[in-house]
C-alpha cells in the first residue's frame, strides 16, 4: 500500500504561489540592479611605470641595422576571459538547475561535474572560487581601499542567487571541489543524524575563522580558506606536501562518507545552506506528487534525505536520489504501474518491502 | 505542529532577507569592482623599483623565494628602449668586487647568470668601452630577486630593468604567498586603488 | 688641498631667488659673479651670494657659458647669445646638426658645444660651424647614458677637458679638435676611479688649473689636477643622494659652486690649499 499525499489545498496553494511570486519579483528586480552595478562599473587601474629616458642608445645611435628585441612583457588575462568564466559559471549553474528541476538524470550532473573540475579545476587551476571569494568580499567590505575584481563579485553572488532560486545547484557539479569530491564518492556510508549535524556545525565555525582572519588590517589579513584549500594542490599538480596528503586524505575519506569537505567543512556550504533554505524551489525527489514511499532514504550519501524529503539545506542536488523513486522510474518508463483486480490503490510490479512512513 | 502561514512567513521574510543582503552585496562592491584581476606590483611601493634605496646589498627578495611556483612568476624585465647599453652595466658586473685583467669586473652580479650580454651594432673589436652592449634577462633562468633592478636604478642607472609579474605563469591564486610576505604591500590586486602612477615618485624627468 | 662645504644658494620654491621646476646649469664670470640658468631665466649672483638680476632666455635653456662680453645659453637645436642684462645679441641656429646642448664653453670666437643628442661636441667660430671634436677617437660618439654630455674650458684656454662618462674618463682637446690627453678608468673602491655605470657625468677647471668633475650614486665633486692625479672630493651628505648631473662651475677665489638639481640648490664649496 502505498501513501499518498497531495499538497495542500488549493487557496493556501494559490496564496503561497502569490507571496512567493512577490518574494521573487522583489529578489529579482534587486539582483537585477546589483548585476547592472556589477558589471556596468568597473574600473580599469593598472599602476603605471615609463620612465622619461632620453639618453638611451636608439637603434640610429647603435648602427648596423640593429633591431630592438621585443620587450619580454606579458600582459594580464584579458577581461574578456574573467567574462568568459562568469558566462559559464552562469551557464553551468543554469544547467544544473535545469538538471535538478526538470530533466533530472544523474548523468548530466556527471557531465557537469567533469566539465566543471576539467575548466574551474584543472584549466583555471582553481581561483578565483566562490569559496575563497567569500574572503575578497568580507575584506573588500572592511576596507574600501581592497581592489576588488567584478569576477569575484560575481562568483561570490552567482551561487548564492542561484541558491535562493533553485537551491545548491552550485554544490551539484558546478563547483571544482565538489567534483573531485563528487567523483571520489565510491561506497559511500549513512551516518549517524549527530555526527551529520554536529559535524555541520563545524563549517560555520570554519566560515568565522575566515571572516575574522580576512577583515583584519592589510598587514595581518590572511585568507585561510586559501591557504588551507585541500584540493587546490590537485589542480596545480603542485603544492606542499602535507597539503596533498591532507587532499588525498579527504578523497580516501570521501569513497566512504560522501563529500566531507563539503559537508563538515567548506564555509561556502554554510553561506549555501542559509540561503537554499529560503529557496523558491527545492529538489523534490519525486517528479511531480510527494510520496512517502521512502525508497529514496538510503540513496542520499550525505544524509540530506530527511523524513522522506530533500532537506533544503543539506541537500546538494547531485540527482541520484531520483533515479531511486518509483513515480520517476514510471515516468522513465523504466517500470509500468499496473491495476490489480478489485483493489483500486496503484501498486507496482516489481517487489516492495513496506516502508514505515511518517508524517 | 507546523503552522503553515506562519512557515510561509518565515520562508518569506528570510527569502526576502536572503536577497536583500545579496543585493546589498553586489551595490556595494559591485561599484568598485575592478574589470581585471590579476596580481602586479606598484612600483612606487617596491623597494627594489622604487627610487631611494640603492645597492644590491639591499634587495629584497620575497618575489623570488615566496611564489607558491618552483620558478617564481616575477621576473625580471629588461626595457631595451630605455636601457644605457652601458659596457660596465652594474647590473650585469659585481662592480664592487675583484677586477679581471681586461679592467672589466671581474665576476658577474646575477646569482643566477640569467643576463646574457650581446655587443650589438657594429662592434670595436679592440675597445670594449667603444661599443654598445644587449642586455637580455634569460627567462628560463631568471627568478626576480631584484638585484639588477636594484643596481640599475635611477640614479646609479636608468631605471630600465623593473621587476614585473609574468602572467603567463602566475596563476593568480586569490591568497597570493608573495603578496602575504611582500615588506612594503607593493604586491597587490590590480584595482582601482591607487590612483595610476607615470613616473616613479621624486624620479628625474 | 682643504675642501668644505660653505653654503647653499636658491633652492626650490617661489622665491625670487628659488627655481620653480628646474636648474640646468651653472657659470661664473671674470667678475666672480655667478649665473644660474633655470626655468626660463638665468639669475645673476653676487660674489657674496646676493641675487643681482633675473634674465629671461627665450626657451628653456640646458646649459650656460659666460664670454669676455656675452653669455651664450644652450638650447634646444641652437644656442643663444645674449648680452649681461639678458638683451639677445644672435642665435645659432643649426637644427640639423644640434641636438639637445648641455655642456658650452666659449674662448674668444670660439664656441664649443656639447651636443647629447647626436654625443658629439660641435666646434664654432664666430658662429658658423667649423668640425665635430672627439669623433675621431670616439667612434660611435661619446657614451653618455645619463643623457648629458659636459665639457669645460681649461685654465690655459687652449684645451677643452670632457667628461666622458660611460668610458669612466676624462679627455682633453685642444681646439683643433685632436685629443691631447686623458686620465682616469673604472673602479669603485678609489675616489681617485670613476664608478657605476656612467660617471664623471659634469666637468668644469678653476682658475688654478684643477679639474673638478662630478658624480652621481653617490652624488660628489671630485677635484683633480690638471694632469689627473686625485687632489680631494666633496664631503659627504651634502647633496640629495638621488641626485645626478650636478653641474660645475669655479671662481677665481677658490670657491666651486655645485647645482643640486632635484633640489633646485647651489651647494658652494671652498676649496683651499692646506697651509695656507
Amino acid at each position: 500500500m502505498i501513501l499518498m499525499r497531495t499538497q495542500s489545498d488549493p487557496i493556501l496553494v494559490s496564496m503561497r504561489s502569490g507571496l512567493s511570486a512577490w518574494a521573487q519579483g522583489c529578489g529579482l528586480l534587486t539582483l537585477l540592479f546589483l548585476m547592472l552595478a556589477t558589471v556596468m562599473l568597473p574600473v580599469r587601474g593598472q599602476e603605471e611605470y615609463s620612465r622619461p629616458v632620453t639618453a638611451a642608445p636608439q637603434p640610429e645611435d647603435i648602427g648596423d641595422s640593429y633591431q630592438l628585441p621585443a620587450v619580454q612583457h606579458v600582459a594580464p588575462r584579458s577581461t574578456w576571459w574573467y567574462a568568459v568564466d562568469v558566462v559559464l559559471l552562469f551557464a553551468a549553474l543554469v544547467a544544473a538547475a535545469l538538471v535538478a528541476h526538470r530533466w533530472r538524470r544523474r548523468w548530466m550532473v556527471v557531465t557537469i561535474t567533469v566539465a566543471s573540475l576539467a575548466y574551474f579545476g584543472f584549466f583555471r587551476q582553481g581561483c578565483v572560487c566562490p569559496i575563497g571569494a567569500i574572503q575578497n568580499v568580507a575584506a573588500a567590505i572592511a576596507d574600501p581601499t581592497l581592489a576588488v575584481p567584478f569576477v569575484v563579485v560575481l562568483f561570490f553572488l552567482l551561487p548564492l542567487i542561484a541558491a535562493l532560486l533553485v537551491g545548491r545547484v552550485f554544490c551539484s557539479g558546478v563547483c571544482p571541489l565538489g567534483a573531485i569530491q563528487d567523483l571520489a564518492v565510491l561506497w559511500p556510508v549513512q551516518l549517524p543524524r549527530a555526527v551529520d549535524r554536529w559535524g555541520g556545525m563545524l563549517k560555520y565555525l570554519y566560515l568565522a575563522a575566515a571572516l575574522w582572519f580576512a577583515v583584519q588590517p592589510a598587514g595581518e589579513r590572511d585568507f585561510i580558506i586559501c591557504r588551507f584549500d585541500p584540493f587546490v594542490g590537485f589542480f596545480r599538480l603542485s603544492g606542499s606536501a602535507w597539503m596533498l596528503l591532507l587532499g588525498g586524505g579527504l578523497l580516501v575519506l570521501g569513497m566512504f562518507v560522501g563529500r566531507p569537505y563539503c559537508r563538515f567543512l567548506c564555509p561556502y556550504g554554510g553561506l549555501l545552506a542559509i540561503v537554499s533554505r529560503y529557496a523558491l524551489k527545492s529538489v523534490c525527489i519525486t517528479p511531480d506528487e510527494e510520496l512517502d514511499c521512502g525508497l529514496c532514504a538510503e540513496s542520499c550519501p550525505f544524509g540530506a534525505i530527511r523524513n522522506l524529503r530533500a532537506d533544503r539545506a543539506d541537500c546538494m542536488a547531485c540527482a541520484r536520489c531520483f533515479a531511486h523513486c518509483p513515480r520517476q522510474q514510471v515516468k522513465w518508463g523504466e517500470i509500468e504501474l499496473v491495476e490489480i483486480e478489485n483493489t483500486k490503490p496503484i501498486q507496482l510490479r516489481t517487489p516492495l518491502a513496506p516502508v514505515e512512513a511518517k508524517t | 505542529m507546523n503552522d503553515p502561514d506562519r512557515r510561509q512567513f518565515l520562508q518569506r521574510t528570510g527569502r526576502t532577507t536572503c536577497a536583500v543582503a545579496l543585493g546589498g552585496t553586489g551595490i556595494v562592491l559591485g561599484r568598485r569592482a575592478c574589470s581585471e584581476d590579476a596580481w602586479a606590483i606598484v612600483p612606487n611601493k617596491c623597494v627594489n623599483i622604487r627610487l631611494g634605496v640603492t645597492g644590491s646589498e639591499q634587495v629584497c627578495d620575497v618575489c623570488a623565494t615566496d611564489c607558491v611556483l618552483p620558478l617564481s612568476a616575477v621576473r625580471a624585465v629588461n626595457d631595451h628602449a630605455e636601457c644605457g647599453r652601458c659596457c660596465i652595466c652594474p647590473a650585469y658586473y659585481d662592480v664592487r668586487g675583484p677586477m679581471g685583467p681586461d679592467g672589466l669586473p671581474a665576476k658577474k652580479l646575477c646569482p643566477r647568470d640569467a643576463i646574457v650580454r650581446t655587443p650589438i651594432g657594429e662592434v670595436d673589436p679592440y675597445d670594449p668601452l667603444n661599443n654598445f652592449y644587449e642586455y637580455t634577462i634569460d627567462e628560463s633562468k631568471c627568478n626576480g630577486c631584484g638585484r639588477c633592478v636594484m643596481e640599475c636604478k635611477d640614479p646609479a642607472g636608468l631605471g630600465s630593468i623593473r621587476l614585473e609579474v609574468r602572467y603567463d605563469l602566475c596563476v593568480c591564486c586569490n591568497q597570493c604567498s608573495i603578496a602575504q610576505h611582500c615588506p612594503e604591500e607593493a604586491y597587490c590586486r590590480i584595482g582601482p586603488q591607487p590612483a595610476p602612477a607615470r613616473t616613479l615618485e621624486g624620479g628625474h624627468v | 688641498m682643504q675642501f668644505t662645504h660653505s653654503h647653499t644658494l636658491s633652492g626650490k620654491g617661489d622665491r625670487a631667488e628659488e627655481f620653480h621646476v628646474r636648474l640646468a646649469g651653472i657659470a661664473t664670470d671674470a667678475e666672480h659673479r655667478l649665473y644660474a640658468l633655470g626655468d626660463r631665466e638665468i639669475k645673476r649672483f653676487t660674489p657674496d651670494g646676493e641675487l643681482e638680476a633675473q634674465l629671461p632666455t627665450s626657451d628653456a635653456g640646458w646649459s650656460i657659458a659666460v664670454g669676455e662680453d656675452s653669455l651664450w645659453v644652450g638650447l634646444q637645436g641652437g644656442i643663444e647669445q645674449l648680452d649681461f642684462d639678458g638683451k639677445p645679441l644672435q642665435r645659432i641656429e643649426d637644427a640639423d646638426r644640434l641636438g639637445l646642448v648641455t655642456g658650452l664653453a666659449v674662448v674668444g670666437e670660439t664656441l664649443l658645444a656639447a651636443d647629447a643628442t647626436n654625443r658629439t661636441i660641435h666646434l664654432y667660430r664666430s658662429g658658423k660651424w667649423v668640425q665635430e671634436v672627439g669623433n675621431k677617437v670616439n667612434t660611435r660618439g661619446f657614451m653618455i647614458p645619463n643623457g648629458v654630455l659636459d665639457l669645460a674650458l681649461d685654465a690655459d684656454h687652449a684645451s677643452v677637458v670632457v667628461a666622458h662618462p660611460q668610458k669612466h674618463r676624462v679627455e682633453r682637446y685642444n681646439l683643433k679638435g685632436v685629443l691631447t690627453d686623458r686620465f682616469g678608468h673604472f673602479g669603485m673602491n678609489d675616489p681617485a676611479d670613476f664608478g657605476g655605470c656612467c660617471n664623471p657625468t659634469n666637468i668644469t677647471a678653476t682658475a688654478e688649473g684643477m679639474i673638478a668633475v662630478s658624480e652621481k650614486a653617490p652624488p660628489r665633486v671630485k677635484v683633480f689636477t690638471s694632469e689627473g692625479e686625485f687632489l680631494t672630493q666633496s664631503p659627504d651628505g651634502v647633496f640629495d643622494s638621488n641626485t645626478k648631473n650636478i653641474d660645475l662651475a669655479a671662481d677665481g677665489h677658490g670657491r666651486l659652486y655645485a647645482t643640486d638639481p632635484l633640489r633646485c640648490a647651489i651647494e658652494v664649496f671652498l676649496l683651499q690649499a692646506t697651509g695656507h
